[in-house]
């Protein structure tokens, strides 16, 4: 009845451990990545008549999967607690000052952007975070701003985005000079 | 109403703020001349931006990721193959009509036989 090439087994050979990948970069928890290439191949399927032809089908699906994770976030940012969202106390004493300075090291692409070692610890960091922190710098950080999909996340409520922001950035540095920059030194 | 000297605590905000794209020039001000004087918030500051654009440029070249974590596991796999299989059995949109007759019972069993 069914013919050898049915796109569920297509997909499933061809696509799902890169939209996977793609999501579980995206979104920090497997199961949540999971959901999304779900919900993903499920649309895909519900909507394959109106894949055109002229993007690839990897393309398509990423495009799909890509609503599918600002979806989750958005449930995600509805649902979590924003309980003590100014709370950055870790970082600043009372009167305003850092409580340990950062430590003076530069931060540069040519030499980090193909360090495989780098980029797990920058994992490590990224997983040390509250999973909404971690997922809101990285999404904001490497999704092209101006694209629909940031935009939309975004919306999510602007100020909420940005606490998170602060905070997911005054922890990755401050995780990245312990772990990478200064791993070296006792102080 | 801004103060005259901000605090670190104050830049290191706006310092991320500016990375979003939207610091109002009084603010951008006020950040700029503590930066003058701070040290601590000049690294602060460099170093967030290095760490964006870091992150972007890996993104790119590695398509769209940054570590490369592991794929789908067995069971992962399994359980979205399950969901789709359903679906698809539940008669969804454009199946031909004799595909769809058995109903939801058994989803798999026709597909198992391609494997």
């Amino acid at each position: 009845m069914t013919t050898s090439t049915s796109p569920t087994d297509r997909w499933l050979e061809t696509h799902a451990d890169a939209l996977f990948r793609h999501a579980v970069t995206r979104l920090r928890r497997r199961a949540d990545a999971e959901d999304a290439v779900q919900e993903t191949l499920l649309a895909a399927l519900r909507c394959r008549g109106d894949f055109r032809g002229d993007s690839s089908e990897r393309t398509w699906l990423i495009g799909i999967l890509n609503h599918k994770i600002v979806d989750q976030i958005r449930t995600a940012e509805r649902t979590e607690q924003n309980a003590g969202l100014d709370d950055v106390d870790d970082f600043f004493a009372a009167n305003g000052r850092w409580r340990k300075q950062p430590g003076k090291f530069a931060i540069d692409a040519a030499d980090l952007v193909e360090n495989e070692e780098f980029w797990r610890q920058v994992d490590h960091c990224l997983d040390g975070l509250p999973a909404r922190q971690a997922r809101a710098f990285v999404l904001f950080t490497i999704e092209d701003k101006e694209s629909e999909e940031a935009c939309k996340a975004l919306d999510i409520s602007t100020t909420n985005l940005w606490v998170l922001l602060h905070r997911a950035r005054l922890r990755m540095r401050q995780c990245l000079e312990t772990n990478w920059f200064h791993a070296g030194d006792k102080r | 109403m801004m103060r005259a000297v901000l605090s670190c605590r104050e830049s290191a905000r706006l310092a991320s703020a500016a990375q979003n794209g939207r610091l109002p020039r009084r603010l951008r001000i006020g950040l700029r001349l503590h930066l003058m004087m701070c040290a601590g918030c000049r690294a602060y500051t460099r170093q967030i931006q290095g760490l964006a654009t870091l992150l972007r440029t890996r993104a790119r070249k590695n398509d769209g990721l940054l570590a490369s974590p592991e794929g789908l596991r067995p069971e992962e796999r399994a359980r979205i193959r399950t969901a789709l299989d359903e679906s698809d059995a539940d008669g969804g949109a454009d199946r031909s009509a004799d595909g769809g007759a058995d109903g939801g019972k058994n989803p798999g069993a026709d597909l198992d036989q391609n494997e």
